[in-house]
Order: structure tokens, then sequence, then C-alpha cells
């Protein structure tokens, strides 16, 4: 279902609560609301972490970035500095964006304390290292990789998430029809999604714990 | 065509790359949006981690999870420091106040988000720049002088003292850590351990101390070995 508004172009319906929200969001917190701003973090968190990850191939850079971005955010949201507050996912993005493009490494951690001296952890300490069951992560992967047990179908995901060769080039080259190919990935993307979903020591030694729950 | 199947079609293009500079933004500005994109995104991801493990050798694979060296990526400076010329440029004043909360500056649920609040609030004046500062052994060839001798900054900002623990020291495990102000005042004290390249940190806030001459200690409780560095803060220009 369409609404029509006058002087601005038609969006669905679902779109159009997204905004008002999201301008809600952006609103409040230009009012100092820091519920909004907690909000804003929940509402783009996973997005940001994953788009980072993608972008960096590195959990850890992807979750210190992920830290900056919504520090950033946060401020130019409070300064007023978001022109249109509709275009609020997009200006997430392009700060997460930006940070990436930097791709500074920070080089250690620091914690805060009251005496005004600022303590180091250890240097990027991974804290979900610590919470990982390695073996019976291992043991996930090791399952997963069974079930590619089919060398071609390793080789299709290979080839088409690592390699960026064209389906259609892996297909004429392994002789697959396309049907056949869709079916390899759909299976895949469909395990996948259970073992994701069923255990959190595989995710986290896939991500680097940077997608926990 | 389904439109799930539309959807995870777009998230491999978006994956293998291709997509346009456009059709990047506008694909990432939607899936921050579009939960369902997320998890396509997700396991779009898992299965390309996966594809790189099946090609590697299984011993490799175990533990992606790793800790960042700081010494491999760190320039050696040479003498005296001038702070404004040495400061590395890090890009936004929020990575560094974003570094100075915590180690805990998580997104996954109400208290971390909560705590990132008070964190935020905590930080209204952001520290713009951060200097990492070698403190090796063996620095001076005076025991009494300064290891290093820095310029503070015009604007406060974040120190970073890395300093390199003697070799009789680094590997005894956690060691005391204590660094004194210009007047003796102990301004921290903590239990430190070693990175595996045998060096430790501390960070000051500049606007936080005085100008002169600090001392820092490390020592192993136990065994009654001590190294003493010093590092001497000079006014800004």
């Amino acid at each position: 279902m369409t609404e029509i508004v006058a002087g601005r172009r038609p969006v669905p319906q679902a779109q159009e609560q997204i905004e008002s929200r999201v301008i809600g969001v952006v609103e409040r917190i230009e009012h100092g609301d820091r519920a909004a701003e907690a909000e804003l973090v929940a509402r783009y968190a996973r997005g940001v972490r994953l788009i980072l990850l993608k972008r960096t191939g590195d959990a850890q850079v992807a979750s210190d970035l992920c830290q900056d971005t919504f520090f950033v955010v946060i401020r130019k949201l409070r300064a007023g500095e978001l022109r249109d507050p509709a275009k609020l996912a997009a200006f997430v993005n392009q700060v997460a964006v930006n940070l990436s493009i930097e791709h500074f490494r920070r080089e250690s951690r620091f914690v805060y304390s009251p005496d005004g001296i600022i303590g180091l952890e250890a240097a990027h300490t991974d804290k979900y290292g610590k919470q990982v069951d390695f073996e019976a992560a291992s043991a996930q992967l090791n399952g997963v990789l069974r079930e590619l047990a089919i060398d071609r179908d390793r080789e299709i995901l290979r080839r088409y998430y690592l390699s960026d060769d064209d389906k259609d080039v892996i297909c004429r080259d392994l002789d697959l029809s396309p049907t056949h190919f869709d079916r390899v990935l759909y299976r895949a993307k469909q395990r996948m999604r259970e073992l994701i979903d069923r255990h959190e020591e595989l995710k986290a030694l896939l991500f680097g714990g940077l997608l926990d729950d | 065509m389904t439109e799930t199947r539309v959807m995870s079609e777009r998230v491999d293009r978006y994956v293998r790359g291709e997509l346009g500079a456009a059709e990047t933004a506008a694909f990432e500005a939607e899936l921050l949006e579009s939960t369902g994109m997320q998890d396509a995104l997700e396991v779009a991801l898992g299965l390309q981690r996966v594809a790189r493990l099946a090609g590697e050798p299984a011993s490799a694979e175990v533990l992606p999870l790793r800790t960042q060296s700081v010494a491999a990526t760190r320039a050696k400076p040479a003498g005296p420091l001038d702070l404004p010329s040495g400061w590395r440029s890090w890009a936004l004043a929020a990575s560094v106040v974003l570094a100075v909360t915590s180690t805990t500056l998580l997104w996954r649920a109400e208290t971390q988000n909560g705590r990132l609040q008070t964190r935020v609030d905590e930080l209204g004046q952001p520290l713009v720049e951060v200097l990492t500062v070698p403190v090796d052994v063996m620095r001076s060839a005076d025991p009494s002088a300064p290891d290093v001798r820095i310029r503070r900054p015009a604007a406060a900002a974040v120190l970073v003292l890395d300093v390199e623990v003697a070799a009789r020291l680094a590997g005894l495990g956690t060691l005391e850590l204590r660094l004194s102000g210009p007047d003796g005042t102990v301004l921290s004290s903590r239990q430190v351990t070693p990175t595996p390249h045998g060096r430790v940190e501390i960070a000051l806030r500049t606007d936080a101390v005085p100008d002169g001459v600090f001392t820092l200690h490390i020592g192993a409780p136990d065994s009654g070995a001590e190294q003493v560095r010093r590092v001497e803060l000079l006014p800004a220009h």
C-alpha cells in the first residue's frame, strides 16, 4: 500500500513509518534525550558491524570502527549536524564507511579512571576469545566442512565467494547447470543459517564474536 | 523469482563486490534498516569464511581470534620528542575518546548501551589526538636523566607510554606498575602483564598532569626485581 503525500514522492507505508520513527530518534537526540541515543545504537549496531566486517574482513577492526562510528554519529546528531533526519541510515553508513576507509588501527584500548589516568588494558584483547569453547567450535566447523564433502560444492563456494568468479564461468568450468549451481548455493545458505542460529561457538569462531547476540 | 531470492542475490553481489559505488551506498543504507538483509549478509559472510577455511590447512584455522601486536606497528622516535610534529593524526576524535572509555563498549544489551551512554556523557570534551611514545630499555646512558622528553601539545591529548620491560622482568608474569608524578605523588598503581613482545602501556591525559619528570616503576613483587623509567613532560611552546 502506498500513501501519496503532497510535495513528497510516494513511499510505501512501512517505509514512512520507519522514516517517522527515525526522524523522532534524531530529534530526541538533538534535544538531549539519552534514551534515544541508546535506541540509535540498538537499531543500527548489527548492520554497522556487518558492513564493517565486510569492508575490513577483520572482526576486531570492525568492532573498533563500530564503536567509533556511533560515537561520531551521536556527537554529530547532538550538534544537529544531520540536515535531513530521514537519511539517518545513510548518514550512519557514511560515517562507518569513512572510518573504514581511514582504516586506522587502534593500537590499544584504554580504561578511563577517576584519578585522571588512563590505563591500558592488554592491547586489543578479544574478550570473546575467552568465552569461546574452541574445541566445540572447531568440531562444528569441521562438521560444516564435512557437509561440503563434495569437492565440487566446495569449489563452487570457493570460486563464488573468494575468487569472485562469475556464475556463468563457474557453471561452464564445472559443467553445471545454473539450476544446480543455485541449488548448491541455496543448500549451503540454509545450512549456514541453521548452524549460525544454533551454535554460538561456531558463530563466534566465524565472526570473532563480533555478531554475538 | 521470490523477493527473498532477489535479496539473497543482491547480498551476494555486495559480498562479491559487484555493486557500483552508488549501489553499494544505497545497499548499505537499506541494510541498516532491514534485519532480513542483515541475516542474509551474515550467512553470505559465514559461507565466505567457511569457503576460506575449506581451502586452508585445518591447523591454521582454529583460532581466528587474535591479539593485535602493538609494538609491530609503531615507529621509533629519535631523541626528545616534540609532540605536534610527531603526532599521529588519528582521523577522528571519537576514535580516541571511545577508545578511552572502556573495553566493554559493545552494543549487545541494554546494560552495555547504558554504559555507552554514560561514557559518551562523561567525555563531552573529546581529546582529539593520541601519541604513542616508546620508552625502551637502555634508552639513556645516565640513569638519573629522563629516558624520554616530551613536549606537551597545546591542546589536551592522550599520551601513551609504550614501555619496554626489561628481559629479566618480562617473563615473570604479572608485574606491579606504579607511576609517580614530579612531586612524588603516586598517580597510578596497578598490576600489568607484559605483551608477548615484552611491553606494557600506560596512558595519560596531558591536561590532567603537570609538567616535570614522571617516574615509572615496574617490578615483580615476589622477586624484588624492579625497573625504573623516567619521562619528562615539557611545557608547551
